[in-house]
């Protein structure tokens, strides 16, 4: 058998049960809160990134302090039950602050791509136009232990067949 | 990887044109920068790990922006034997000119290296993608052993995949326009260092390079892309 109708008895229990209730809610958010609070004090995150979380939040403790809000909200919108109500605008919030740092994080990749691209061909330029040694015959491990994980050397070579001369290059035999 | 630049430094007699062996080492803790540069290549050491694609665009960019006429991409590992050097810059005198010429070891002769099963099913099933989605005959569309001409450098320069980017660079070729030719060529098992293919890893390589090989057709279809070609 199952329960009758147990989402219309907690729709119709008064504001202070159902106070009692959530205060739990309030209580793991504002520890959320407190956390990402830290965080911004020690410069770990920064308040343009997380300002969108920090609003869902504050949402989140509005609800779970007022449900009576959510439920008389959830119940206008055509939701039975008041957590289902609740459930669907956290993920949808969820969702869209996921999608938005995806979003950030590809774009930070594609920069520091290009950014370690560009660093790694200056550094090959300006040590062929100096002239100075760079490896020395002393091992080459100045990376990090947790980025040589994957180690891909890659050899390039391009064939010149002179259709265009490269513009300020150092002569071929200033190699060292 | 020392035999290596040689081996290529040698084709530039042979062959008749200049070669410029460049390493791009992408974060090797060994000696591979030093014994590169000893033996006469140019080396781009990246401050930090990229990963293939990564490493490979580098190179491509070196290429674009000196004005090379053209760019040959070979692993540092020992499989692309130098001496077939010749075979793909032979197929630049075709007409129409290739932009992207691809070296297979999977052509009539069957030559030298083959592969396991496991890597051959695999291969078959991105053959199998990469002709009904993208347009694109590839018999071995994981070959690392190509040539890149001007167009293919101008558009690899802006653009190209990070991770597992063979497959994935031959359809965004094909969206862009490019002519890709194939040539068999005789490949060698890698004499040092591990696949970056992992078993383990097989299930997200071949979603990853299926997806990215649709969108790649989507982008096409869709609207000219890329911008400036």
């Amino acid at each position: 058998m199952l329960p009758p109708q147990r989402g219309a008895a907690v729709a119709e229990e008064d504001v202070s049960m159902e106070f009692e209730r959530y205060w739990i809610f309030a209580a793991c958010c504002a520890v959320v809160v407190g956390f990402l609070v830290r965080l911004l004090l020690r410069e770990r995150v920064s308040l343009q990134h997380s300002l969108a979380f920090l609003l869902f939040m504050l949402g989140v403790v509005i609800t779970a302090v007022f449900p009576s809000v959510t439920s008389r909200l959830g119940r206008l919108m055509g939701f039975t039950l008041p957590s289902n109500f609740f459930f669907a605008i956290l993920i949808g919030v969820l969702v869209l602050l996921h999608l938005g740092t995806v979003i950030a994080l590809s774009r930070l990749e594609a920069r520091t791509i290009a950014l370690t691209q560009e660093l790694g061909l200056m550094q090959e330029q300006l040590a062929r136009i100096s002239g100075m040694p760079r490896f020395q015959g002393s091992p080459v491990g100045d990376v990090a232990p947790t980025e040589s994980a994957t180690v891909t050397p890659t050899t390039q070579s391009a064939g010149n067949s002179g259709a265009q001369a490269a513009p300020t290059m150092a002569a071929p035999g200033t190699r060292a | 990887m020392g035999p290596l630049v040689a081996d290529l430094r040698a084709q530039s007699d042979v062959l008749g044109v200049e070669i410029v062996p460049v390493v791009i080492d992408d974060g090797s803790t060994d000696r591979t920068a030093a014994v590169a540069e000893e033996a006469g290549a140019r080396v781009v050491q990246l401050p930090k790990n990229l990963g293939i694609g990564g490493a490979v665009q580098t190179g491509l960019r070196l290429a674009w922006r000196e004005g090379f006429s053209c760019a040959v991409q070979v692993d540092g590992d020992g499989q692309h034997p130098p001496e077939e050097l010749g075979k793909l810059l032979a197929a630049l005198r075709e007409t129409p000119t290739p932009d992207l010429i691809v070296g297979t070891r999977y052509g009539e002769s069957r030559q030298g290296f083959q592969s396991t099963l496991l890597r051959r099913l695999g291969s078959g099933w991105l053959r199998w993608v990469l002709r009904r989605v993208a347009g694109v005959r590839s018999t071995d569309p994981t070959s690392g052993y190509r040539l890149y001409g001007p167009r293919a450098l101008a558009l690899f320069e802006r653009t190209y995949p990070y991770d597992y980017p063979e497959p994935e660079s031959l359809a965004m070729g094909r969206a862009a326009g490019l002519t890709i030719r194939e040539i068999p060529v005789v490949m060698r098992a890698r004499t040092a260092g591990a696949s970056s293919i992992r078993s383990w890893r097989t299930a997200y390589y071949m979603l990853k390079v299926s997806l990215a090989v649709t969108l790649c057709y989507l982008r096409s279809a869709g609207r000219p892309w890329p911008k400036k070609m």
